[in-house]
């Protein structure tokens, strides 16, 4: 039975196979204590490190969210290793982790995009953007509207999460106030 | 403007959209002069690619007239006559600075969508799916293209549209499979697929010393233009003779010394393997349907290359990897770094070597972009290639 399940569930993740090995490959170097997830990125920049530190300190300014990242400027022959360690608190734990990580949203993925854009503007002199037109109801794309898909999925989890308390409420009324 | 839309699974539509602009300091815009439908739109256009969305822009075939440009750029000028690659390029990068454009590390917008599937992210495509960047495509009047120095390219006044349009992916696409072959005088190259990139990897090989090539296909257009257009020595019909046993007896039993795939996931068979595949892809439990590719593995001389052009999206089932490995066999593939192609290949049409001209067999407006891609996807009226002309005079 236990083995049939085993399978059952290997079937339905078939599809998302592609997303769980990613996800899995990327929490190999996030490392959980007492509810503190640690996450580290790197990219490797063709510009010395000097002028990535000054740009660095330009960029854009960090969510406040970031306020627990440490940057790191290594300058090798293939170009600048810039490695960024980020330490936030997963409310609800390693569930919570696993569910943001898969949508894209949680702050390590955010500062992994943050990274990705400053090797763009470093390298290119610009950041990457698909604004372009299309046949959607939208006559222009507004800046950044190429992290929607991300939001979308976040709103999606939001929903699902709300559908399943409000469930919960009416399936157990009085339970819900036992201590 | 005119613009040719994927609205949805099989839904292409000619609709009226907002014109581009200049977003970025390096970019330009380019008014299209002439735009192709390629095979691989085929896939985006029957939902094998994921991440689509509807309403984007098709096309990343395209050549024009540069309107405006940047403030940033310093090779391009308003006026210039262009072909732009397929591939979005910063030239900066690592990978572009050694001439692997199609890996370009800057221009995809959504590379953590690559990733999440491919572990890394390929450049930026115009017109491919969101995953590859979400960049509008060229099968409209006019298009943005970023970091518009590395990604236009200037062609003489004395060559048509027609003759250089297909620098842009397919010609390239065909000469880097043959390339990747690694061919020395001799060699005898079986080439699955003949259409427009199998009939370039079929030209392309002669060019770079083969002194057979074998062409596979199962539609009489197809076949009859690789034998009298591109030459090929035998051509084979899969659906009237077993495709290994004439490959062993036409190389002494010793198996094609190369072995292209130019037909990638949406592979047409016979027999059970091919039911298996098609039954699968329907009930999403495969992505791909590697039928050539499974035969080229087998077919492969021990010790031969294995060179695969044909698009693949993702997860491919039942592969005789042990072929591969037991063989030896080399396998080199990849998107095209069409810059690294395009002047020199440019250079093989302005000598005359080679009239990129003959693949086309169908034109239209963008108007008939929906009766073009349908007679392009059923293979009637022998169609190979369809070109459209937006802001025909």
């Amino acid at each position: 039975m236990k083995a049939m399940r085993k399978v059952a569930w290997r079937i339905a993740l078939g599809t998302a196979g592609s997303a769980i090995a990613a996800y899995s490959a990327r929490r190999a170097v996030a490392r959980r204590a007492n509810q503190i997830i640690e996450a580290e990125y790197f990219v490797t920049i063709r510009k010395p490190a000097y002028e990535l530190r000054a740009m660095w300190n330009d960029f854009e300014r960090l969510p406040v969210w970031m306020d627990d990242v440490e940057v790191a400027f290594d300058e090798g022959t293939r170009g600048t290793v810039v490695r960024g360690l980020i330490r936030y608190s997963a409310p609800m734990g390693r569930l919570s982790a696993v569910r943001s990580g898969l949508s894209g949203l949680d702050p390590g993925a955010q500062l992994k995009e943050h990274l990705r854009r400053f090797k763009q503007l470093a390298e290119t002199g610009e950041i990457a953007t698909n604004e372009s037109p299309s046949a959607r109801d939208k006559p222009k794309a507004e800046p950044g509207s190429h992290l929607k898909p991300m939001l979308d999925a976040a709103a999606a989890v939001k929903n699902v999460k709300k559908t399943n308390a409000k469930k919960r409420a009416a399936k157990k009324p009085a339970e819900r106030n036992v201590p | 403007m005119k613009a040719v839309c994927w609205m949805g699974p099989k839904d292409v539509r000619c609709e009226d959209i907002p014109e581009p602009r200049i977003v970025n300091p390096r970019d330009a815009i380019v008014r299209v002069t002439a735009t192709a439908i390629c095979g691989s739109d085929l896939h985006l256009v029957n939902g094998y690619i994921p991440s689509m969305q509807s309403g984007d822009v098709l096309g990343h075939e395209f050549m024009g007239e540069i309107v405006e440009v940047g403030s940033s750029t310093t090779r391009v000028k308003v006026g210039d006559r262009v072909v732009v690659p397929f591939t979005i390029a910063c030239g900066n990068c690592e990978n572009c600075v050694n001439g692997r454009t199609s890996l370009c590390e800057n221009t995809n917008p959504n590379a953590w969508m690559a990733e999440k599937l491919f572990g890394h992210s390929t450049s930026g495509l115009f017109g491919y799916s969101h995953m590859t960047g979400g960049y509008a495509g060229g099968q409209a009047e006019y298009v943005r293209v970023p970091h518009a120095d590395v990604g236009c390219f200037k062609v003489p006044d004395t060559l048509t549209d027609e003759q250089v349009l297909f620098l842009t992916d397919i010609f390239p696409t065909g000469y880097m499979a043959a390339e990747n072959c690694g061919i020395a005088p001799g060699d005898i190259v079986a080439v699955w697929g003949c259409g427009p990139v199998g009939q370039f990897a079929i030209r392309s090989a002669y060019m770079l010393g083969a002194e057979q090539v074998i062409a596979i296909d199962r539609v009489p257009a197809r076949l009859e233009m690789a034998r009298s257009q591109s030459d090929a020595t035998v051509v084979l019909d899969y659906e009237e003779v077993d495709v290994l046993d004439e490959l062993r007896s036409l190389t002494g039993g010793r198996g094609p010394d190369h072995c292209i795939d130019a037909v990638g996931l949406e592979a047409h068979g016979t027999g059970f393997m091919f039911a298996y595949d098609k039954v699968k892809q329907m009930l999403k439990l495969e992505q791909d349907r590697p039928y050539a590719l499974r035969q080229a593995m087998i077919a492969c001389r021990p010790g031969g290359t294995l060179s695969v052009p044909g698009v693949y999206g993702g997860f491919l089932d039942k592969m005789p990897f042990g072929a591969v490995m037991n063989k030896g066999l080399t396998l080199r593939t990849g998107q095209t770094h069409v810059h690294r192609y395009l002047e020199p290949l440019l250079a093989r049409i302005d000598g005359g070597d080679i009239d990129p001209s003959f693949i086309v067999t169908h034109r239209g407006s963008l108007e008939d972009a929906p009766h073009l891609y349908d007679t392009f996807m059923e293979k009637r009226e022998g169609c190979v290639k369809c070109v459209m002309t937006p802001n025909a005079d």
